[in-house]
């Protein structure tokens, strides 16, 4: 159990962020690229400029979307794991140090390996498939993980013709409208344009999920510097505007849906340009999102646990040891995302093995220190008394297994390591090809439901005019 | 600015633990391996069992203790980075990945590398030089430290006859007995020996410090599943007991010594024995004796920042960041060693760690907050859809961020193409730079260096000549 959570701003001074926030929404306004959408906040008070399709939102209309909108999950102050794989163009391969487009066959590996991997919570397909029309990836993308994910998913909707799709295959899943609607089948992760932009077919996509109660997330994606302010807390301010941006526009739809507030931040190297995946700056502004949606009452989901690095050394250890055991004692509900590499590079199905593992370990933080008669000892420690040892006590044979064991970590002696030296990328590539060897995809639907999820895609390319 | 730390137990949970420490002090005691320390607690109130060396301990002396030992320096909330350079036997060799003694060059270059590296705070030899006696090692690199290093530093010391030439050396750096008497030039640290023992040689050396007053680390070393209970609970509170019959005792000497306490804490692998260096377990417990020790009101220490990889690989980087930061998230004052891998030192993990750390160290920054940092009017300018890029804001901010020594951020094509290197490369290539590019200098006068010298000689030239004999 953990008791205090780690706070890098005070509440004084969320309140100033916030604060900062709500002025952007009144001052500076939003914009809102759907006059549909403009129309029906003009209704509830925002002072609207058609012609730029910006939205000024008054305080108050925010504060009370704040107070009746619904937490995805109720902030709490000990941090839980959830984890889903990262989703990229590419797969990296480390034998021959290449990367190549996604396929098909990559998601359903991706999709089996989440199956067996006991710590990662939620699946995905962790590439957009390119041997499929890319314009309909999505819907390829949510076709294998209907079908074939044991865990609760998340995927991307492009379009609203995909958005129609995704409820109509989630439809067939659940039973029905009554049945989706509530359910966690689409996790929505709706991303405004920073600084300060919602896409029409975000809005579209976010009214069709929005009316049926399906959880969104809100995820803008300030970058320190370029699209946001170059200081910290003014990037923090900008994307809590930006995150209320969203969570008012599906308040004034009257949408039920549950939500988490957060999204994935970004620093970039001002000498490049090149956007980071790991620096301080950056676990920071995630520690500041999460105290300021904690204070909002709402979950936090933020990405953490990136790297830079382009294998699998000392740097992309510590890169995401760094950012997730900071969200994580901040209290993060989300410290995903799994199994990218290369600062947005590519998938690798290597690290997502590893970091499994890491998640086993931080399991084990969450579970905490247990305090009673059996685990404090007593009896034992004065029973062993002075200078004796406590290997063949009951207390030790009944509790020699609580502790955790590696799978792929190594806790093997120098001189035994080094003289068969096989490099945690190899480690992990055997797991991988165990893992995938040995099981097959399943089936999670009926056939029949598989059937009508076939047919959903089928219709769809061929509307498209696809092959 | 940090807040708020983490905390992983309830306060009625570390009182539990707390009681379950006086309970074992009053009824199994502890034993000090040392004729003196019988005269000592006995007259601090202690029950002495002369015979068997077991001293039983009241709830008024422990509690006399922690009213009137003082602490290191005032227990501070808001996280630190602070390391040390490891103390090891060998040094790895990068290149043929085999470790070998280290000797007096690997010293000057440990020196030399700790000297160059920002987020390094104590400094070290790294190693035990095999080319000098063994019994004058300890002399010998605390010479070249006190001679060459810009940092405090730390130095084990395992031989009692070395002490009184340590102390000579240091009145020589402070100018004098009166000057080096309570200064934090020179610190010991007092390790139990789990189950509940301290070992003869240690309470005499630590017995030599108190009496100039200087400061002491009282440790705990504690190994779940062996010398202490399998459950993280049960060693707290074996951890928690021999900290205070170590507290106990310094209060016992009645000296001005101030005392941080340590949790070195360590999980042994079930199924083989071998002692691991990380753990989750592990973790938990550096983070609940810190609670502990807090309690009590003292500075606290621990080995956190270690890795069980042999390698410089992901598991290094991970296993550094979850017990390190953890440390770092729950305000521990000093953890880790820098340098270690298993067992032994590199220069290059040094340098790794050093790196790692210096993000660490932008972390506790914390987020600014005032108008310039809310940068309301700058988000007013640019407006929805603009960019911050030619902002005179942002070019004012442009320079506070974090920039990598040798963590690299290229393109996957840019690395592949230019040899696919680890991080290690780099690490090994900064390593050539510093020593190649640094000279060691006195950091002290040339007398003092050459009293220092002789100092050191003759202690080489009378280990060298008992060894003889």
């Amino acid at each position: 159990m953990i008791f205090n959570k780690l706070d890098v701003v005070s509440t004084q001074e969320i309140e100033r962020i916030l604060d900062t926030s709500y002025r952007i929404l009144e001052e500076v306004g939003f914009k809102y690229e759907w006059d549909w959408a403009l129309e029906l906040l003009e209704k509830r008070g925002c002072k609207v400029d058609m012609a730029k399709q910006i939205a000024c939102v008054p305080r108050s209309l925010t504060l009370e979307a704040v107070a009746n909108m619904k937490p995805l999950a109720s902030p709490q102050d000990y941090p839980k794991i959830f984890w889903a794989p990262w989703i990229g163009m590419n797969i990296i391969d480390f034998e021959t140090k290449t990367k190549r487009a996604g396929t098909l066959n990559d998601c359903r590996n991706v999709i089996n390996l989440v199956n067996h991997l006991e710590n990662i919570s939620v699946s995905s397909t962790g590439v957009v498939p390119q041997d499929v029309p890319i314009e309909i990836s999505d819907i390829y993308m949510a076709e294998l993980l209907f079908k074939y994910s044991e865990k609760i998913v998340t995927t991307w909707t492009y379009t609203i013709e995909s958005a129609h799709d995704l409820v109509e295959m989630a439809k067939a899943v659940t039973g029905g409208e009554d049945e989706l609607r509530g359910s966690r089948m689409i996790n929505y992760l709706a991303e405004p344009v920073s600084p300060l932009k919602l896409s029409k077919h975000s809005l579209e996509i976010m009214k069709v999920y929005g009316e049926l109660d399906q959880p969104i997330n809100m995820g803008p994606m300030v970058q320190v510097g370029t699209t946001g302010p170059a200081t910290l807390a003014g990037s923090v301010a900008l994307q809590m505007a930006e995150n209320l941006a969203g969570l008012v526009y599906l308040y004034c739809l009257g949408s039920n849906s549950p939500m988490a507030l957060g999204g994935p931040m970004q620093t970039s190297d001002m000498r490049t340009g090149r956007c980071l995946y790991a620096a301080p700056e950056l676990s920071l502004i995630h520690l500041a999102l999460v105290a300021c949606a904690h204070h909002l009452g709402f979950m936090s989901g933020c990405t953490s646990g990136l790297t830079d690095s382009n294998c699998m050394d000392f740097q992309s250890g510590w890169d995401r040891g760094l950012s997730m055991m900071l969200l994580w004692a901040a209290g993060s509900e989300s410290i995903g995302m799994r199994g990218e590499i290369g600062g947005g590079e590519g998938f690798c199905l290597e690290s997502l093995v590893v970091e499994n593992e890491m998640g086993g370990m931080l399991r084990v933080l969450s579970e905490g220190i247990l305090v009673n008669d059996d685990t404090l000892a007593l009896d034992v420690i004065e029973k062993v008394g002075i200078g004796g040892n406590y290997l063949m006590e009951k207390h030790t044979m009944r509790h020699a297994r609580d502790f955790w064991q590696p799978g792929v970590f190594t806790q093997d002696t120098f001189d035994k390591y080094w003289s068969e030296p096989k490099p945690i990328e190899q480690r992990a590539r055997e797991r991988v090809e165990k893992i995938l060897s040995e099981n097959s995809l399943e089936l999670q639907v009926s056939e029949d439901v598989a059937a009508e999820i076939d047919r959903i895609v089928s219709r769809r390319v061929k509307a498209a005019g696809l092959q | 600015m940090i807040f708020r730390k983490l905390k992983v137990l309830s306060d009625d949970e570390v009182v539990k633990i707390v009681e379950g420490a006086f309970r074992i002090l009053r009824t199994t005691g502890c034993r000090f391996e040392d004729e003196k320390c019988m005269d000592e607690l006995e007259s601090a109130g202690c029950d002495v069992d002369r015979a068997t060396m077991v001293v039983k301990f009241s709830e008024d002396v422990i509690f006399d203790a922690l009213d009137n030992v003082p602490s290191v320096t005032p227990p501070d909330d808001l996280p630190k980075v602070r390391v040390a350079s490891a103390n090891k036997g060998m040094i790895l060799d990068c290149k043929t990945k085999k470790m070998r003694p280290g000797t007096t060059e690997d010293a000057r270059n440990v020196i030399k590398l700790c000297n160059s590296l920002d987020n390094i705070t104590l400094a070290s030899a790294g190693i035990v030089s095999s080319d000098v006696p063994v019994q004058a090692v300890e002399v010998f690199n605390i010479g070249l430290l006190m001679k060459y290093s810009e940092k405090l530093f730390n130095q084990w010391i395992y031989e009692t006859e070395n002490v009184p030439v340590v102390m000579e050396m240091a009145e020589v750096i402070t100018g004098g007995s009166e000057e080096l008497r309570g200064s934090k030039f020179l610190s010991y640290m007092l390790n139990s020996v789990s189950p509940l023992r301290f070992p003869p040689k240690q309470l005499a050396i630590s017995r030599m410090y108190a009496e100039r007053d200087l400061p002491i680390a009282v440790a705990s070393m504690t190994q779940a599943g062996s010398v202490s209970p399998a459950t993280p609970a049960g060693c707290l509170v074996l951890c928690a007991a021999e900290l205070l019959a170590g507290l106990v005792w310094v209060r016992s000497l009645r000296t001005k010594t101030e005392v941080a306490l340590g949790a070195l804490t360590q999980v042994m692998q079930m199924r083989t024995g071998r002692q691991l260096y990380a753990s989750p377990e592990q973790t938990l417990m550096f983070l609940g004796a810190h609670q502990i020790i807090r309690y009590f009101g003292y500075c606290s220490g621990n080995t956190s920042f270690e890795t069980d990889s042999c390698d410089f690989d992901m598991q290094n980087g991970w296993e550094k960041a979850l017990s390190g930061v953890m440390c770092w998230a729950a305000g521990c004052d000093m953890f880790g060693q820098a340098g270690f891998l298993f067992d032994g030192f590199s220069m290059e993990q040094l340098v790794l760690d050093n790196e790692a750390l210096g993000m660490l160290s932008k972390v506790g920054e914390g987020v600014l907050v005032n108008d310039d940092t809310l940068a309301l009017d700058v988000i007013k300018s640019v407006g929805p859809g603009g960019n911050f890029l030619g902002e005179k804001h942002t070019m004012a901010h442009a320079r506070d961020a974090w920039r990598p020594s040798i963590f690299q951020r290229v393109s996957f094509e840019h690395w592949a193409k230019s040899g696919g290197m680890r991080i290690i490369a780099h690490a090994h290539d900064k390593v050539n730079e510093i020593l190649s590019s640094k000279e060691l200098s006195l950091q002290i006068p040339e007398d003092q260096a050459k009293a220092i010298d002789e100092i050191v000689a003759r202690r080489v030239a009378a280990v060298a000549e008992k060894g003889a004999c």
